[in-house]
């Protein structure tokens, strides 16, 4: 069912990219960003820097984290590591090991700066990782790399 | 006084010569086994040790050897002298489990110093040779009472071999013991109850062989040997068990140790941890918001505010710095930072790594002139990203106390002699006096305090790179002139692991 859904949207978005080619707008959908960061006022920066490029969804710890994830598909994840119940190590484990999520990029964010920490998180299947504090540039860049 | 001593000591032999004095001998010798015997099953219970296993054998096979003789000897003594012939009949018994004890204890012995696989099958093969050796005695023991007469060089022949072998076992340890330089104090210590104790077989040896088995003098000279070897034996199993209590209550308090130090390094990590969270997440909003107002992204900014937003992201960064090294000396200061820190060494051309326009831009506002005399293609093998940390915290150290259009100056050489490299770095700046020299690289101590205030720093930058330096195996020295300049200068092995 998933998959077809997931065909069905996939044809859609095609069609739109064909409309809008056609009307003369060349330019290509926001991708989806998730921000999973308990604070707030990071979270609301985070997403200031991202929203004019992505479309942008917050959720303030790790369990509302998954069910965005799971719920709206995105693109791509910021993800913090410490957090409040599941931390960043364990979304970001649940997120890989659910098939429909697989597509998923996964930055971590974290606030601490030991390597085994940074080799964990790519262990379990992070793809990128940058450290608090960070320029709004380097996130933007992180992202264009990883989405194109 | 001497001469009545003698006579107390003959009169002694004398009588320990006697059925009586060996009724008494025996007795003692039990009574004294058994309760070594009692002592180190006790111990036994409280530990169970292998070493001690066998110590138990072996002085209960003695203890039930002299048992034996105590109830034979006090027939003869108590009830009726002619039953002193049944004890013949039980020689091979007494004589068999003396050997079997001695084979136990000495192989206790060689157990604490010895392949201890080795020394059991040893054991094993010994006790069965005994006891197949023991049936074939007893075989020849019958013949012998019933074909042989009473005198004469084979009736006591049988006695010849057990002394024999006694004396092969005992005198083994000993010969083993020289020949491998054994240097176990308690191993020595039994060596010399080995060769007391072999001085009875030796004797009864010759009193067989070339005596027909009766030699009073032998006989009175081959009594007092097994009694004292026993006493010595004894001292050598107690002071090693005393040594063994010892050493497992040291063990154990260093493990106590180990546990707690464990624990205060789990906090302190996580303390760190902790700190560097609560820092880093309030200095994350503000920069990222000072970026987002430079950025115009809240709204347009005047120029005086974008000024007081420079100011503030400069300050954060200071900031951000001292978190920094304050995480990185609690990293590299801890006591298995060797074995945490991993570096990741590779080859790297020097000249390049450290050519870099950030660190320009660092002396630009001074208008020093920077000197790169590293020669271009210089290959070295190190963690490039931990020594161009090394050489930030050595350059704007420069920086800071280098005058206006003054000169930094660094370079680096081989030593093939050696096998080694140096990278050193130098200024014209003010110097350090030499009652701060040898501070420098303590943590937190500043030379000058005023004029470090002005320039800035935590005064933990040279003690990150002292630590990074070691971590590279290598060490760092500073010389340095009052008003004429300082140079550092780092050696590093030209292969380290990381």
């Amino acid at each position: 069912m998933e998959k077809k859904d997931n065909q069905n949207q996939q044809k859609d978005n095609k069609k739109t990219l064909k409309k809008e080619a056609k009307e003369g707008k060349a330019t290509a959908p926001k991708r989806t960003v998730l921000i999973i960061e308990d604070q707030d006022a990071i979270a609301e920066a985070e997403r200031i820097i991202l929203q004019d490029q992505y479309n942008v969804h917050l959720a303030s710890d790790g369990l509302e984290g998954l069910k965005k994830a799971r719920a709206i598909k995105p693109d791509a994840v910021v993800l913090d590591i410490m957090m409040p119940h599941v931390d960043g190590f364990e979304v970001c484990k649940q997120i890989r090991e659910d098939p429909s999520l697989s597509h998923v990029k996964i930055v971590m964010v974290t606030s601490k700066n030991r390597e085994h920490d940074e080799q964990k998180g790519m262990g379990i299947g992070a793809d990128d990782y940058i450290m608090k504090p960070f320029e709004p540039v380097e996130l933007l860049h992180v992202l264009k790399q990883m989405l194109g | 006084m001497l001469s009545s001593l003698i006579v107390v000591f003959h009169k002694l032999n004398a009588f320990l010569s006697t059925i009586s004095g060996e009724l008494l001998k025996q007795s003692v010798e039990l009574v004294l086994l058994t309760l070594v015997g009692y002592m180190l099953f006790v111990e036994w219970r409280k530990k169970q040790d292998r070493e001690l296993k066998y110590l138990i054998v072996g002085f209960f096979a003695l203890a039930v050897a002299r048992l034996i003789a105590v109830l034979f000897l006090s027939q003869a003594v108590f009830e009726n002298f002619f039953k002193l012939f049944l004890l013949d009949k039980f020689t091979v018994l007494i004589n068999g489990l003396e050997i079997f004890a001695v084979i136990w204890i000495a192989n206790t012995f060689m157990y604490g110093i010895s392949d201890k696989d080795e020394v059991r099958k040893k054991l094993r093969l010994e006790t069965i040779i005994l006891i197949l050796g023991i049936i074939f005695m007893e075989v020849l023991w019958v013949i012998r009472l019933q074909h042989l007469p009473r005198s004469g060089f084979l009736f006591n022949f049988p006695f010849a071999i057990f002394e024999g072998v006694k004396l092969i076992i005992l005198i083994y340890p000993v010969y083993y013991r020289f020949k491998h330089k054994v240097q176990d104090v308690y191993y020595n210590k039994a060596t010399i109850a080995f060769v007391v104790y072999s001085f009875t077989p030796l004797f009864n040896l010759i009193r067989h062989l070339f005596f027909h088995g009766v030699s009073g003098k032998l006989t009175i000279l081959a009594h007092p040997f097994p009694f004292l070897a026993i006493v010595l034996f004894i001292r050598a199993i107690f002071l090693k068990l005393a040594d063994k209590r010892l050493i497992e209550t040291e063990l154990e308090l260093t493990k106590k140790k180990y546990e707690e130090t464990k624990r205060l390094t789990r906090i302190k990590d996580e303390f760190v941890s902790i700190v560097n969270h609560e820092l880093r997440t309030p200095l994350t909003s503000i920069k990222l918001y000072l970026a987002l107002l430079r950025d115009k992204k809240l709204g347009p900014v005047t120029a005086k505010q974008n000024t007081a937003i420079e100011t503030m992201n400069k300050e954060s960064n200071r900031l951000l710095a001292l978190i920094n090294d304050i995480l990185d000396v609690a990293k590299l200061e801890d006591k298995d930072a060797d074995k945490n820190i991993k570096l990741n060494t590779r080859e790297c051309d020097l000249h390049t790594l450290l050519d870099h326009q950030a660190y320009k831009t660092l002396a630009d506002e001074k208008h020093i002139t920077i000197v790169n005399k590293i020669p271009k293609g210089f290959k070295v093998s190190i963690d490039g990203e931990r020594f161009q940390q090394i050489f930030v915290n050595l350059f704007s150290n420069a920086v800071k106390y280098t005058p206006e259009q003054g000169t930094i100056c660094f370079g680096a050489t081989r030593n093939r002699i050696f096998k080694t490299w140096q990278f050193w770095i130098a200024d014209n700046g003010r110097g350090i006096a030499p009652e701060h020299l040898k501070h420098i690289f303590d943590r937190f101590y500043q030379a000058d305090d005023y004029l470090t205030r002005k320039e800035g720093g935590t005064g933990l930058g040279l003690t990150i790179v002292k630590h990074l330096v070691e971590l590279h195996r290598g060490k760092i020295e500073v010389s340095s002139q009052l008003n004429k300049g300082t140079k550092f200068v780092i050696t590093i092995p030209n292969s380290i692991s990381g």
